[in-house]
């Protein structure tokens, strides 16, 4: 079993997509990325919706798309099934109707495909089988399309913000029912989403998608500690510096330095917390502080905590209590120091 | 300054039909709505008029969805074109018709000659006629519904391996089902009431192209005004019912 393998090249009016993407049989792969970023390009592209004008796309042994043989197999023979953000569930057929369309389709007898059609409902645990869709809640609606797409046993299951539709209040619990039924799913899951925290829950592998590139792929846990762009930096809270480090200090810019806990060589990404970065009138003393200069520019309740944007040579972000705001005189405009302990900053290879 | 341009409009509008309700002879009825040559046309327009409908339904709502596909050639020209005879003096569809489908007409000789078969004049010639003159209400209407359809929901049932004609079927044609049923009834009415291009391609024979506006039309001629009106106030109350049941509907569909 290979999986999904594709390497494509999308041309969308101005703007190009070029992205590899390999997903194993069982595996869930989340794709992130802003808005804009191309994950729906990359999707309709992997669906067949969009043709792909060079690279190679294939899932187990089949090629779906090859421009430069000419292959492109339509979205019906593709084996792909859809889980969309609305869900788009057939209004005028009931959940179970729903669910057995796959099946018509393929000819199996009536009888037989409501049949199967009711066993895989009650194994996405949803009661309300006569219901059309507009009487079904929001996380209903989303486990009758989940049976949908899977009772017709495909290849590829490509979720596209399976859980944008639902209220704030529901979507942990839909959250973790999905990551249960995708687990039970032996064929390869491609989950869109430009929500972190949905990307790591549900994905085993995370794939960063910024400006029609992949930007940075690995688990949940390495993108997390070790973001590569100031997109997922900011996305998982972190202050990401890129410099070239020799020993344990490392360059970030003409004449500015930062100081390490431990050896690294070459090209680094450096990283900390915001909560790590203490702000203070004047220049700090210590050998193992890592200190710039700045200038405040925003501050943002974040919780019991104040997020101050500071900008100058090292632009960073900085989490102070609210007494500290008050006690520095903390304003958009305010020159401070940010330091850092070399303990607490990360380095690692670019 | 705007309303009495707009009461003498409402007046024009109105007037007729109030005048059709104060000279119809209500007492004389029932005997005038039971009278052989009224039955037959009665029975004759309803015939003609539900055929024409399931005419327009069989060959307007693939028109429609053609119309509606962006990948057709000149579907601008052929949508301008479709829609003519909503325009078009239906005098003028009846000689064309008759042009076409006539004993000298381009596919009318070839009929006549090939299958023995005469088109013009027969009760076949009028529920041309009528389809003709009605089918366009059904096509804008259902067009309209189908390019306002989302076009995922196909995606999603191609992805389940639904062929183009189950999606159509099972998909396409339920969620635009309130057009079509709108459209059909629009198309229905427009062909009972069709008079000029049946008069023109199907004449005026009682019992085979004698409908409903043709038989009131014969009784204005031979001075039987009380026939006439029975006649005008049962098209006036079907025209109503069928407005009344679509409302606001069909105005939208358009």
């Amino acid at each position: 079993m290979t999986g999904l393998a594709a390497s494509v090249v999308v041309e969308r009016g101005s703007f190009i997509l070029d992205a590899e993407l390999r997903v194993q049989p069982g595996e869930v792969v989340a794709l992130l990325g802003p808005n804009g970023a191309g994950k729906s390009t990359l999707l309709a592209a992997l669906a067949g919706l969009h043709r792909p004008v060079r690279g190679l796309v294939k899932l187990g042994d089949t090629v779906l798309d090859e421009p430069a043989s000419g292959v492109h197999v339509p979205l019906r023979d593709r084996q792909v099934g859809l889980v969309v953000q609305d869900y788009l569930l057939f209004p005028r057929m009931s959940a179970v109707e729903n669910v057995a369309f796959g099946l018509r389709a393929r000819g199996v007898a009536r009888a037989m495909a409501r049949e199967r059609a009711r066993e895989w409902l009650g194994r996405m645990d949803v009661a309300e089988h006569e219901r059309r869709p507009r009487q079904l809640s929001g996380g209903q609606a989303q486990r009758v399309a989940l049976a949908r797409a899977l009772i017709v046993e495909p290849a590829l299951l490509l979720l596209d913000e399976p859980l944008a539709a639902l209220d704030a209040g529901t979507r942990p619990r839909v959250r973790a029912e999905l990551r249960r039924h995708l687990a039970a799913y032996g064929g390869c899951t491609l989950v869109v989403t430009h929500d972190p925290l949905e990307a790591m829950v549900l994905g085993e592998r995370i794939v960063v998608l910024e400006n029609g590139r992949v930007a940075q792929a690995g688990t949940p846990a390495e993108v997390a500690r070790h973001p590569r762009t100031d997109y997922v930096a900011r996305l998982v809270g972190l202050n990401l510096l890129r410099g070239n480090a020799t020993g344990k200090a490392a360059r970030i810019a003409d004449g500015l330095t930062v100081t390490l806990a431990h050896e690294v060589h070459g090209p680094v990404h450096v990283t900390f917390p915001p909560a790590a970065v203490t702000l203070s009138p004047r220049r700090p003393d210590g050998s193992a502080r890592n200190a710039w200069s700045g200038t405040v520019e925003d501050l943002e309740v974040h919780g019991d905590l104040v997020r101050v944007s500071v900008g100058g040579p090292v632009p960073l972000l900085a989490d102070v209590t609210p007494l500290a705001v008050a006690e520095l005189g903390l304003a958009p405009g305010t020159p401070v120091w940010a330091s850092v302990k070399a303990t607490e900053v990360s380095a690692y290879p670019r | 300054m705007l309303v009495v341009p707009a009461l003498a409009g409402l007046a024009l509008l109105l007037l007729p039909m109030a005048g059709l309700a104060w000279r119809a002879p209500w007492g004389r009825l029932p005997g005038l709505l039971t009278a052989d040559h009224v039955l037959t046309a009665l029975r004759l327009s309803l015939t003609t008029a539900t055929l024409a409908t399931v005419l327009a339904l069989i060959m307007g709502i693939p028109v429609a969805w053609m119309l509606a596909r962006d990948n057709v050639r000149g579907r601008g020209v052929l949508r301008g074109l479709v829609t003519v005879p909503l325009v078009l003096p239906p005098v003028v569809g009846g000689i064309a018709l008759l042009v076409a489908f006539g004993r000298r007409g381009v596919v009318g000789g070839w009929l006549e000659q090939t299958f023995g078969i005469n088109v013009p004049f027969t009760t076949v010639a009028v529920i041309m006629a009528q389809t003709f003159v009605a089918m366009p209400f059904l096509i804008i209407a259902v067009e309209g519904a189908l390019r306002g359809a989302d076009s995922r929901y196909d995606q999603i049932a191609a992805s389940l391996g639904a062929s183009p004609w189950t999606t159509f079927r099972r998909v396409t044609l339920p969620s635009v089902a309130p057009s079509v049923v709108a459209g059909a009834i629009l198309c229905w009415a427009r062909a009972l009431g069709e008079f000029g291009a049946t008069i023109t391609f199907a004449g005026s024979l009682p019992g085979t192209t004698r409908t409903l506006p043709l038989e009131a039309y014969a009784a204005i001629g031979a001075g039987d005004t009380d026939t006439a009106l029975v006649l005008s106030v049962i098209m006036v109350a079907v025209c109503v019912t069928v407005l009344v049941a679509l409302r606001d509907r069909w105005v939208r569909a358009l």
